[in-house]
């Protein structure tokens, strides 16, 4: 990285703040960090990771991955109506924002369920190390992203970002794309690609 | 941008649907790899330009997050090749 | 000095010091035990000083930390401390305490004071760093305890700043993870597991909230760059820890008897812990460099910047060194290991806390900063501390590297004492460097005792 500082305030600007920006790229890296070893793993062992995911529930994470982008699309829908003052919309839409959230993490418990039943651990081999604990740290940040709306709804309650002020909203929404941003290109590499 | 914005909205959902039955639809592994990091490249792309919104953000922003996507996915594209 | 309450940093202080150098005496004594075997024995065996050695660290950056947070708490807070009296009592006992366990690590067998002290009831000691008896460790948590109610009392009650919820935040991650050290399952796994929760938790986690937020402290109050900015940087630079730092503890759990995974998780997340140590430099100097105002103090200014290289040199570099579990299957436990912590506390914590002190003392005196004179001394001795502990590291680097090739990767490996017979040169240079080490402790001492000449401008 070069030397850029946390103040920079160019002529096109960032949505949100910076130091959620460089949160995000900081998260962005310990994810594709956490991919590219799945990739390489499964290059020297492709059968191992092939017969794994014959046992993957794919329907239920392709409902999941709907989720988060309807998620992600109502949390665009929220900043847009805040920052032309339609305060009840962008209530809604944070709502449903992290009503979308909700669902996600209810679906992705009862995976996890099915797969703890039937006596799959991180133990049991590599794939099941991999997806077990690349898919349990993604929910963990889904959470997080859910608390970051919350947080964000209830200020908007409390009457803040008055006169279109979304740089706090966009701050939050911006991380919510980022946890999306993930699940894609996790979705597809955990569950279809043989 | 309402329009636009309900397009990138429908894409996204088409192409999730599409990733999921690929594996059917393309036996050969060289084709599923193709179309899952066509479909994925197309879908995190508009996740960064357009919900994110980093087309008008500044340069560094949005060439880092997109060589994110891109480098990952060249990776991974050569683990699975 | 802002507020009058201020104050009760200062003995704090002069204790932290006062015991830093007594660390450093039984540093060098073990240094020598590690060329004549049975030096001092049976007065002060090698285990015993180890113990005095290390704990005497610990303690000394407790005091440290706590004087910080004094000093620091009211002027954020903008507001008296809520109870100094409470803060001056909780010092006596804390010195007391420190005091009364070091002697009897020193007039008793350690067996002996186990026995006495209660360890067949609740069997806490016997554990590297945590060796202390139980009424020291319950000391230490009610201290803990009253400290961080008085000084969330002072928070509560007063502005509430990014630094002070960080520090904060930090003190209270610290008394925390403290607790597991009671926690001492007959499990020879489950122990070592779980004693990492206090030391790895602690120097890579909660401790990391704490440096950064003193850093932030300090800078912001020597270059008097927009809080804001430096605000922003805090936050980023504590994200990166949690993540990183949480699961990075999984570096320890590669050959103890815990899951196979841990190999990966650990590798991975810890191979990341150097990037907030990176982002403490970059930010510690970009800091420095946009200054708004020149500070008179030039020797606390020169250790901040040092506490930002030094310790992402050691905790970063050296840390990277030997954590993925490819690398650490060989250098596991070894001298590479050593020298990585010397390294890494004297960078990291060591210097953070001289960094406070050196800002913070000359306030409690009464002016703003230190004549000339004991400036220069104190930069002197800046110089010869740290340079000496880049010696130290590197001579233990070099026994370490030696070592684990005579031992662990040759095709006729040496016993352990044979291989120790072959780095006596490096124990000869570590010794070395430790002395010139203490010539630069003995010069920082005195620079508080120089006196401006009267012709001086103040
Ligand atoms: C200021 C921060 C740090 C301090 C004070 C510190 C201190 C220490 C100490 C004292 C030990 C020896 C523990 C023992 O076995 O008794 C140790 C071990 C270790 N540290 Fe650190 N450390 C820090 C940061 C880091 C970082 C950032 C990394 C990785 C990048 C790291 C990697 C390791 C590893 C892998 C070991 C185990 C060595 C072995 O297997 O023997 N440390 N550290
Ligand atoms: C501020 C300065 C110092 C700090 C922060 C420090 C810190 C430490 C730490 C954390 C350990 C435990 C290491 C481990 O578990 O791997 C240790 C052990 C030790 N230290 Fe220091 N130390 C300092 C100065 C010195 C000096 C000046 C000497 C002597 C020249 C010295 C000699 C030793 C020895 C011989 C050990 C025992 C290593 C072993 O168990 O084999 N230390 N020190
Ligand atoms: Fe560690």
């Amino acid at each position: 990285m070069t030397t850029l500082t946390l103040q920079a305030t160019p002529q096109k600007s960032i949505p949100g703040d910076l130091a959620m920006w460089f949160f995000i790229l900081a998260e962005l890296l310990v994810f594709g960090v956490l991919f590219i070893c799945y990739g390489i793993t499964r290059f020297a062992d492709p059968a191992l990771f092939n017969a794994g995911q014959t046992h993957l529930h794919a329907g239920q994470a392709a409902w999941n991955t709907l989720f988060l982008i309807t998620g992600s699309g109502t949390a665009v829908l929220a900043a847009h109506a805040i920052a032309r003052l339609q305060y009840r919309q962008g209530s809604i839409f944070l709502v449903a924002t992290f009503a979308s959230g909700v669902l996600f993490v209810v679906n992705k418990l009862m995976e996890f369920a099915s797969y703890l039943g039937q006596g799959y651990t991180l133990s049991t081999d590599n794939f099941w190390m991999f997806y077990l604990f690349l898919t349990f740290f993604h929910f963990l940040h889904v959470i997080l992203g859910m608390v970051i709306i919350a947080a964000v709804w209830i200020k908007l309650q409390q009457g803040h970002y008055r006169n279109g002020q979304t740089a706090g909203v966009e701050t939050a929404t911006s991380y919510w794309h980022m946890v999306d941003l993930v699940w894609i290109v996790l979705f597809p590499l955990v569950y279809l690609i043989r | 941008m309402k329009t636009g914005f309900y397009i990138q909205w429908g894409l996204l959902t088409a192409l999730t649907l599409i990733a999921l039955m690929a594996p059917r639809w393309l036996e050969v592994e060289h084709y599923l790899l193709a179309g899952l990091a066509i479909t994925t490249l197309t879908k995190g792309q508009i996740i960064i330009d357009q919900f994110m919104g980093l087309k008008r953000a500044p340069n560094w922003l949005r060439w880092t997050v997109t060589g994110w996507l891109w480098l990952v996915l060249g990776t991974l594209g050569l683990c699975f090749y | 000095m802002k507020y009058q309450s201020q104050a009760v940093a200062k003995p704090y202080f002069i204790a932290a010091i006062g015991l830093f150098i007594g660390q450093i005496l039984f540093g060098l004594i073990m240094g020598l035990q590690y060329l004549w075997g049975d030096f001092l024995f049976p007065a002060i065996p090698f285990n015993v000083a180890r113990m005095v050695h290390t704990n005497l660290l610990i303690v000394w950056l407790l005091f440290g930390f706590m004087g910080a947070a004094y000093y620091m708490i009211p002027e954020e807070a903008e507001r008296e401390l809520y109870s100094p009296k409470l803060a001056k009592l909780m010092f006596w006992v804390f010195l007391v305490a420190g005091a009364l366990t070091v002697v009897s690590y020193l007039a008793v067998p350690y067996a002996t004071l186990a026995k006495w002290s209660g360890n067949g009831l609740v069997a806490t000691m016997g554990r590297e760093f945590l060796e202390q008896p139980l009424y020291t460790k319950v000391g230490i948590v009610v201290v803990a305890l009253v400290f961080l109610f008085n000084i969330s009392m002072t928070l509560l009650a007063g502005r509430k700043t990014s630094i002070s919820l960080v520090m904060i935040l930090g003190l209270w991650g610290l008394a925390v993870f403290f607790l597991f050290s009671f926690y001492n399952p007959n499990n020879l796994v489950k122990d070592k597991y779980y004693w990492w929760w206090v030391v790895h938790l602690w120097v890579e986690g909660v401790w990391e909230l704490i440096l950064g937020a003193m850093l932030a402290f300090v800078l912001v109050k020597i270059t008097g760059v927009d809080r804001e900015v430096i605000e922003k940087w805090l936050y980023v630079i504590i994200a990166m820890t949690l993540i990183t730092g949480i699961i990075g503890t999984g570096h320890h759990y590669f050959w103890i008897g815990t899951p196979a995974y841990w190999q990966w998780w650990g590798s991975i997340f810890s191979a990341l812990e150097p990037i907030p140590f990176f982002m403490m430099t970059v930010f510690a100097f970009n800091m420095v460099n946009r200054r708004r105002r020149e500070h008179p103090n030039k020797a606390a200014t020169l250790w901040a910047l040092g506490t930002g290289v030094m310790s992402f040199l050691g905790a970063g570099v050296w840390g990277f060194l030997h954590t993925l579990a490819p690398v650490n299957y060989y250098t596991h436990g070894s001298q590479i290991t050593a020298a990585h912590g010397h390294m890494a506390f004297y960078g990291a914590y060591v210097m953070v806390v001289i960094t406070m002190i050196s800002y913070a003392m000359p306030l409690l005196r009464g002016r703003e900063a230190n004549s000339n004179r004991a400036q220069v001394l104190e930069m002197w001795s800046f110089w010869l501390m740290t340079i000496a502990m880049v010696f130290i590291t590197l001579f233990l680097t070099a026994a370490g590297i030696l070592q684990v090739w005579l031992q662990r990767i040759s095709a006729t490996p040496m016993s352990f004492m044979d291989t120790q017979d072959q780095l006596r040169l490096f124990y000869w240079l570590r010794e070395f460097s430790g002395v010139i080490f203490a010539v630069g402790l003995v010069l920082y001492v005195i620079s508080f005792f120089i006196k401006e000449r009267k012709t001086a401008n103040a």
